[in-house]
């Protein structure tokens, strides 16, 4: 009897250590996991704030109406609202995803790709959100592999609305839609175009895709921040693609929509002086819009120069069956820890890190 | 007309005075550098003659007579001597005319610079970012191996309780493979920022 009571004792002390454990296990993983969302809301839109005519704390939920007095005007002179900023998470494989309205309809999932050059829109979500095709004009598309195996239609809408439904963008009328989208994916969103002639700021750490008047609060070349700076934004002529000289005179295209670091063409880094080695492959490789196939290898780490800020030990990939014309990548591994601000109308970009 | 023409004697005897004087001080002294530029003021073009007559005479008939013999140093400095005392002379004697001799100033010398086509601002600020993870801690070190065993140990812990050895056994193989379908598989990882 003594012996059964000792033994249901040492039972219940190994399970309680063990349910312990567990609980700290439990702890330990959440406290990691969850670093970047310790903050609350009002700590990001406090964060924010030094780029906003409002400065008021607007909650998510009703955002859109918290900026109703902060207008600007729009390129056909008529006073529009400045949107609201909104929220976006970074999916694995997929990108900044945000939350997406078309002519009313939605929630779509759209990525937020400043390497696009026009916002692209799946057939099914075309079909739900009743977008009007553009006749039978096709156009074709081309990725970072030069393939051009994809045919898209052209097509327009009449509302763009981020975040909230009724939270439009200024950015409307033409549009690409294509069937090559990954399937969960709605739409590719280019904010250079469908902000214009806003600017935007795309803060990786907040999560937060906002919009600012470059007449009221321009950027300044002057005022670059003390850990960051403001470089020129360059464009390839035909679309608003942001690009910025490295140092050596090559150009980088910022593109929020590849999940790569530095990424380089064997060219390139040879240019650059980056030295291969042998590298890990990453994950099968990258499809491209266009159904290319690209394949990447994250090599040594390269240092590289952006106008006066120096990116030291930047994740570097190296490309293979990339085409010979692909520009060298600034993919969203370089980009993460920055906070970025693109000016269109003095053609400035600022970089921040957070 | 008869006072004009007392004024002309005068003038070259006080000019030929003054030119020996100024050739005598300068035989003797280096010449300056700029001697050469210097002497380019005497010359007709970079004189206003209001008085042509007069200066013809200066230039042609008086000087080059008296100044064949001298070198090209002497030559300036008689001839500077010269039109002093010409002007002297006239200025005192007769104060009626207006003629005068205005020497222009002329640079001494003449630096030509490349005009910037363009002004670059060079910025001398550089501001680094380094990607390499600063100061991790034990537990970002080893999450992964943490985790695992963690997982075993719990699963055998439980087992044990359950059913003694066999239990632990099963326990440990059940926990280790949840923890490390957890670990590698399902975890989502790359959420620092």
């Amino acid at each position: 009897m003594e012996r059964g009571s000792k033994r249901n004792a040492r039972r219940g002390a190994t399970a309680s250590a063990f349910l312990i454990a567990l609980a700290i296990l439990a702890w330990a993983d959440s406290r990691m996991a969850g670093t970047a969302h310790a903050f609350s809301w009002r700590d990001e839109a406090a964060r924010a704030a030094p780029l906003r005519t409002n400065k008021k704390l607007p909650s998510p939920a009703s955002s859109a109406h918290a900026f109703a007095t902060t207008q600007f005007e729009s390129s056909r002179g008529t006073a529009r609202t400045l949107p609201a900023y909104a929220r976006f998470r970074e999916v694995s494989g997929r990108g900044l995803v945000v939350k997406t309205w078309i002519n009313g309809e939605g929630p779509f999932d759209f990525a937020i790709d400043t390497g696009a050059g026009s916002t692209i829109l799946s057939t099914r979500a075309a079909r739900a959100a009743r977008v009007a095709l553009a006749g039978s004009r096709t156009v074709g598309l081309s990725g970072l592999s030069g393939a051009r195996g994809a045919v898209a239609r052209e097509a327009s809408v009449s509302s763009v609305a981020l975040g909230t439904p009724d939270n439009y963008l200024p950015g409307r009328g033409s549009i690409i839609v294509a069937d090559t989208l990954p399937p969960d994916l709605d739409g590719v969103l280019d904010p250079s175009e469908l902000f214009n002639p806003l600017g935007y700021v795309i803060d990786f750490r907040a999560g937060t895709l906002r919009a600012f008047d470059p007449r009221v609060e321009p950027l300044r070349g002057s005022a670059a921040p003390a850990d960051g700076d403001i470089v020129s934004w360059l464009t390839d002529g035909t679309t608003r693609r942001p690009f910025v000289m490295l140092e050596g005179g090559r150009r980088a295209l910022i593109d929020t929509g590849s999940g790569l670091g530095l990424g380089l063409t064997p060219e390139a880094a040879e240019a650059l002086g980056v030295l291969g080695g042998e590298g890990r492959e990453r994950g099968g490789g990258v499809r491209d819009l266009a159904r290319g196939r690209v394949e990447a290898r994250r090599i040594e780490p390269a240092t590289v120069r952006v106008g006066a800020l120096v990116l030291r030990r930047i994740p570097t990939d190296l490309l293979a069956g990339a085409s010979a014309s692909a520009p060298v990548i600034l993919g969203r591994d370089a980009l993460r820890p920055f906070e970025l601000t693109f000016d269109p109308l003095n053609h400035l970009i600022r970089f921040v890190p957070r | 007309m008869r006072l004009h023409n007392k004024i002309l004697p005068v003038a070259l005897v006080a000019a030929l005075l003054g030119g020996s004087v100024g050739a005598l001080v300068m035989r003797h002294n280096n010449a300056p550098s700029d001697t050469q530029i210097a002497s380019s003021n005497l010359l007709p073009n970079s004189t206003q003659a209001n008085g042509t007559t007069d200066a013809a005479l200066r230039d042609n008939t008086v000087m080059t007579a008296d100044t064949q013999n001298l070198s090209p140093t002497e030559q300036n400095a008689y001839r500077t001597g010269f039109n002093d005392g010409f002007d002297t002379a006239r200025g005192g004697v007769n104060n009626v005319t207006r003629e005068r001799f205005v020497t222009r100033a002329v640079p001494t010398r003449v630096t030509y610079r490349a005009a910037p086509a363009r002004t670059v601002r060079r910025n001398s600020r550089t501001a680094y970012y380094d990607y390499t993870p600063q100061r991790r801690s034990f537990w970002d070190k080893h999450r992964d191996k943490l985790t695992l065993a963690m997982g075993t140990g719990g699963g055998a812990l439980l087992g044990g309780l359950i059913g003694g050895k066999k239990g632990a056994a099963i326990g440990a193989l059940a926990g280790g493979g949840g923890s490390a379908l957890y670990t590698y598989k399902i975890r989502k990882r790359n959420r620092r920022y």
